[in-house]
């Protein structure tokens, strides 16, 4: 166990007052305080340790006590007992403290103040614990339906709904599943941003999806029906004839499922592109051509 | 549709005056809705507005600062998230 030195941990001097031990510690956790230093953990045990120096040299009674034995802490219950019994002959007592919460300190501040039933009533500020970040990667495909996933986070599995048609980029909050609290404050929460992959060939946009899809030209003259693969399975779409190009039909409810809207779905916009036809042989090239005389527009 | 938490419970069980989280919605760093008489935050802001309000107590952070630590922090989630999507392509890189 080494012995800290809270005057550097904190950057002042031994003579330094009330108020610049507060400004010293006011500076230094602004700089290193969990809320600011988002999966940092040097920056969480930094804060831990200018809390400590804090704790003890913000109070003028701990204070006393570390710079009266300093180096020589190992010693110090020795002392204070020797002390505390010559003083109680006098008809007055040594140090008293109060009860306190639990503690997150340094086993040299445990060792010399007896951890948090050491406190002398001083307010203990609480910090609630570092809010952890992850992120999922799903396929498109996987938020058809309602899953439920079990994530392995800093070593902890932790089981999560993934409700269907979550969005790209959107995050869902886990409470109490991040860092622990500091001096008995809570524990922070998981936030897990969810990243879609779309490699499907429909774009999407919140629960509709869009796409388009080749027409024969004779199909699309003529009317007729084609098969259109859909993330649910095949769809058999009917064409008028005389279908234009860059026609747009909707089939209502084939989208993806609405966030936490259960049996909502979604629309499918399908544009149709015309394909114009290639490599004719000679029999079709003159068909057009009989096609042309007709003035046909 | 998500749940919704009253302006005036939250600044009660937080015992925070009620301006300072009408300051926060000025800088737009929460959105307050009204319905039936009733100013209400989306639950999902919550964990958003409890972190403000321990940097407010913590740290003294004024709602200004507030706004500029909010702006800050959420450029700081980007940049990390972007780091660790250009590690995965590096890794993928690295192993095809």
């Amino acid at each position: 166990m080494e012995f800290i030195d809270y005057y550097k941990v904190l950057g002042i001097d031994k003579k330094a007052g009330t108020a610049e031990i507060k400004k010293a510690y006011r500076k230094l956790a602004r700089t290193y305080h969990p809320d600011l230093n988002p999966n940092d953990s040097e920056a969480e045990r930094k804060f831990k340790q200018i809390n400590e120096a804090n704790e003890v040299l913000g109070d003028s009674e701990k204070r006393k006590k570390y710079d009266t034995y300093g180096k020589d802490w190992q010693h110090a219950d020795t002392f204070e007992k020797q002390r505390g019994a010559g003083k109680q002959a006098g008809g007055s007592g040594g140090y008293t403290y109060s009860g306190g919460e639990g503690t997150d300190f340094s086993d040299f501040f445990e060792s010399m103040f007896g951890g948090a039933g050491f406190r002398s009533g001083r307010q203990q500020v609480r910090y609630r614990g570092q809010d952890y970040n992850a992120t999922l990667q799903l396929p498109l495909r996987e938020i058809l339906k309602t899953d439920k996933r079990t994530l392995t986070i800093n070593g902890k599995n932790i089981r999560i709904t993934i409700p269907a048609g979550i969005e790209d980029g959107q995050t869902i909050v886990i409470k109490g599943h991040g860092g622990e609290g500091l001096q008995g404050g809570p524990k922070g929460d998981l936030y897990i941003t969810f990243s879609i992959e779309n490699s499907t060939g429909f774009e999407r946009e919140k629960a509709n999806l869009y796409t388009s899809v080749q027409v024969p030209l004779t199909t699309a003259v003529l009317g007729g029906e084609i098969l259109l693969e859909t993330l649910n399975g095949k769809v058999k779409l009917t064409l008028k004839p005389e279908t234009q190009n860059g026609t747009r039909v909707k089939l209502k409810g084939k989208g993806l499922p609405v966030y936490k809207k259960e049996g909502q779905f979604g629309d499918l916009y399908i544009t149709y592109q015309i394909s114009i036809p290639s490599g004719l042989t000679e029999k079709q090239k003159s068909l057009f051509r009989e096609l042309e005389q007709t003035n046909l527009k | 549709m998500g749940r919704y938490i009253r302006i005036k419970e939250f600044c009660k069980s937080h015992e925070i005056e009620e301006s300072f989280v009408y300051c926060l919605q000025e800088f737009e760093v929460i959105r307050i809705q009204i319905r039936n008489d009733e100013a209400l935050f989306d639950e999902a802001e919550l964990p958003g507005l409890e972190k403000l309000l321990r940097l407010h107590r913590e740290l003294d952070i004024n709602p200004e600062g507030l706004h500029a630590v909010n702006h800050l922090l959420s450029k700081l989630e980007q940049l990390q998230e972007e780091v660790r999507m250009l590690k995965v392509k590096i890794n993928r890189l690295k192993q095809g």
